[in-house]
């Protein structure tokens, strides 16, 4: 994940580092111009002094001067005086103004002068590497400075950053904090011109995601109550009706697998408004899913009685049955464990076989539904767990269902922190819907919503 | 000498950072780093740099003996030997990058997309680094001048990071589309260069005849110049190539730019991508 925060001050460091960095290799290389210039008038200036020296002092024949300096004075091509450490010959050709010169194994700044006065030349000469190096170090007294206060700016561009930020921070943890069926309006103190109209927008948001969740829950639950009385009086009616018509008839039997069906749909409408978060938060408690599996096998029997499946559950116990124990809202898991079984009975053909098994794996207890069906293509798997999807009638054996059995199933799974996979079963064909409880999970995401 | 450190390091350090980068900048854009692999923590970097690192060590450590070797021409040998290792997995990077409809979902070639990256930067470190540490060992050996080369190293060091960095923020800044296509330019530039760097150096072991200077743009762009080093760097600017680097600099820039990732970044990104 991208850090703001990280972004800014490596980005602010890096573009202060590459500016100065850049200025000071440019004010290295014009301070070692000037530098350059500086010493160069030293030289005109020393020759000007040396001009003016007697030269019939005997001491000036052989000057001991120093590494860094030499110098000769002709005239009429006699060398009248010179340091010590100048050459025999003459350093720099006869005209005025400055070149360079090798001798004693190093390279020279040289300097000519003609002095008209006394009708003589004057040779100065520098040694070029003392001359750089005594340049360098005076110019890179300025530049250490500057590398040294880098790591000193890139603290403080991160204590900064970290402040100027600080705000979204805040937001950020107000929001995570914030349970997943709180849909107030966020009280954030902490104004500031760039965030006020980010808060006043999800505040917005929230609102009308509120009211609009409410319409649809109305909605859905009035329908669905309000649909069962006609349902329940059309039953009735058909059940009358068998009475005085053949019940065998084609007409007859599609018109009551048309009003089971309508029934099953209102069912799992309520279904799916019962395991809301609200219901989650005000039911859920310590569930032992073993039991919720034993109860809900037994409840189905008849259908798999009626298809002559075999049913079996696996769980071991050895460890006691409180291993299989989460905390969460016991109608929901009941009604997840229900549409699984239901689903795996109605697509696993006469005779097949299904398994129900639960395992504990150090915080997670792994609940799986296992038939030997015709299984679903891997494209599928993606999809099935949206609202009304339905899958094409080779897959399903031509048996459909209302589309809303495995969106209520990972609604509950949702509701409980779980995760849903659906993989390929332990037969050679069908397949497994795997449910994975956090314990731990289950019981924060209670906890957090009460 | 404070400049001379200042050019030699950022030099190195441009090279290995541009790499780093072009290929940081890749995972982002190729969606790796949230598939649950060595890449999301991105641990192949580490890996990587610890990696050449330790090869540079061991390499500068044998300069002479190296050197020696192959009748003195040890060096060149060596160092052709890394860059044409280097361009053999920065093609192999680019061609193994999924074509179109499979961009997203790169799962079963992530292995080799990370060992070809991670090699190239090894590498890359292996040579830079080696070289950083010939010059670090001349700090320790120059007693006055060493304050001026360290400043300047640091100078260079400094540059050089703020540069990758910058360059991989401005990688990964821009859209999708337009960010892939500069990432395969870059790749198809490094990979040219590696190429060239090849042939120069085979050239100067006389492993490989001299051809005549392709041209000579030295008086436009000098190459010790800030600006020549930056292009040398970047795009592997050199004032007077030879026929023959000019002929493998083209190569490597064709082979990527003809590799299945190239013909995903010049098509539309949501139109034929996904």
């Amino acid at each position: 994940m991208r850090s703001i925060r990280v972004f800014l001050a490596t980005s602010i460091v890096s573009l202060l580092t590459l500016f100065n960095f850049v200025a000071a290799v440019q004010g290295y290389q014009s301070s070692m111009r000037e530098a350059d210039a500086l010493f160069d008038n030293q030289m005109l200036d020393l020759a000007l002094l040396v001009s003016n020296l007697d030269v019939s002092d005997e001491r000036l024949r052989s000057l001991q001067l120093g590494d860094d300096l030499a110098f000769q004075v002709w005239q009429n091509d006699k060398l009248l005086a010179a340091s010590a450490n100048a050459p025999s010959v003459a350093l720099h050709e006869f005209a005025d103004g400055y070149d360079y010169a090798n001798f004693n194994s190093y390279r020279w700044r040289t300097l000519a002068r003609f002095d008209q006065v006394h009708e003589k030349w004057v040779f100065i000469a520098e040694r070029m590497d003392l001359r750089f190096v005594l340049a360098e170090n005076v110019v890179l007294q300025s530049v250490g400075p500057l590398l040294l206060g880098i790591p000193l700016v890139g603290l403080l561009v991160w204590a900064f950053v970290s402040r100027g930020l600080a705000p979204l921070r805040k937001l950020s943890s107000v929001l995570k904090a914030k349970p997943a069926n709180d849909l107030t309006p966020i009280d954030f103190g902490d104004s500031r011109l760039e965030l006020d109209q980010v808060v006043a927008s999800i505040n917005g948001f929230v609102a009308r995601l509120g009211s609009a969740m409410d319409r649809e829950k109305s909605f859905s639950a009035d329908a669905a109550h309000e649909l069962r009385t006609p349902i329940s009086a059309l039953k009735i009616q058909l059940h009358n009706l068998a009475s005085t018509v053949d019940a065998e008839t084609d007409a007859y039997r599609e018109l009551q697998q048309g009003i089971d069906r309508m029934q099953h749909l209102i069912e799992q409408l309520l279904a799916l408004y019962r395991s809301s978060a609200e219901q989650f938060n005000a039911k859920a408690r310590p569930v032992n899913l073993l039991d919720i599996a034993q109860d809900a096998v037994a409840r189905l029997y008849p259908e798999f009685e009626r298809k002559n499946q075999q049913i079996a559950i696996e769980g071991d116990e050895q460890l006691g049955r409180e291993i299989f124990t989460i905390y969460g809202e016991p109608f929901a898991l009941e009604t997840l464990l229900t549409n699984l079984l239901t689903n795996a009975s109605r697509y696993t053909p006469l005779n097949g076989q299904i398994v129900v098994s639960l395992l504990r794996h150090s915080d997670k207890v792994i609940l799986s539904v296992e038939d030997d069906g015709e299984g679903i293509a891997l494209d599928d798997r993606a999809r099935i767990f949206d609202r009304f999807t339905r899958l094409s009638g080779a897959q399903t054996g031509g048996v459909s269902g209302c589309g809303l059995g495995l969106a209520i199933v990972r609604h509950v799974a949702d509701l409980h922190g779980a995760l849903v996979k659906v993989t390929s079963s332990r037969f050679d064909t069908g397949t497994a819907f795997i449910v994975e409880f956090t314990i731990e999970g289950a019981v924060n995401n209670g906890k957090k919503d009460e | 000498m404070f400049l001379n450190a200042v050019v030699i390091v950022l030099q190195e350090i441009l090279e290995a950072a541009l790499i780093l980068s072009l290929f940081l900048a890749f995972v982002r854009y190729l969606n790796l780093e949230n598939n649950d692999s060595v890449l999301r923590r991105r641990i192949w970097v580490t890996l990587s740099i610890i990696f050449g690192i330790l090869l540079a060590w061991t390499y500068s450590h044998n300069f002479s003996r190296i050197s020696d070797s192959f009748d003195y021409v040890g060096l060149e040998i060596t160092n052709a030997s890394i860059h044409s290792i280097s361009c053999f997995f920065l093609v192999l990077f680019a061609w193994l990058l999924p074509p179109q409809q499979l961009i997203f979902d790169v799962s079963h070639r992530l292995l080799a997309l990370t060992l070809c990256m991670g090699i190239v930067v090894m590498l890359a470190i292996l040579r830079e680094g080696s070289e950083i540490m010939q010059l670090v060992g001349g700090i320790l050996n120059q007693g006055q001048a060493g304050p001026p080369i360290f400043y300047g190293g640091v100078v260079g060091a400094g540059i050089g990071v703020s540069i990758g960095v910058l360059l991989y923020y401005a990688l990964t800044g821009l859209s999708k589309e337009r960010s892939l296509r500069t990432c395969v330019l870059l790749l198809a530039l490094t990979t040219g260069n590696m190429a060239a760097q090849t042939i120069l150096l085979l050239n100067q072991a006389d492993w490989l005849p001299f051809t005549p200077t392709a041209w000579d743009t030295g008086g436009l762009l000098s190459e010790s110049s800030v600006l020549g080093q930056l292009a040398y760097a970047l795009i592997g600017y050199e004032a007077t190539p030879s026929i023959m680097q000019v002929g493998a600099y083209t190569l490597g820039l064709v082979i990527v730019l003809l590799s299945p990732i190239s013909r995903l970044a010049w098509s539309t990104w949501h139109g034929k991508a996904s």
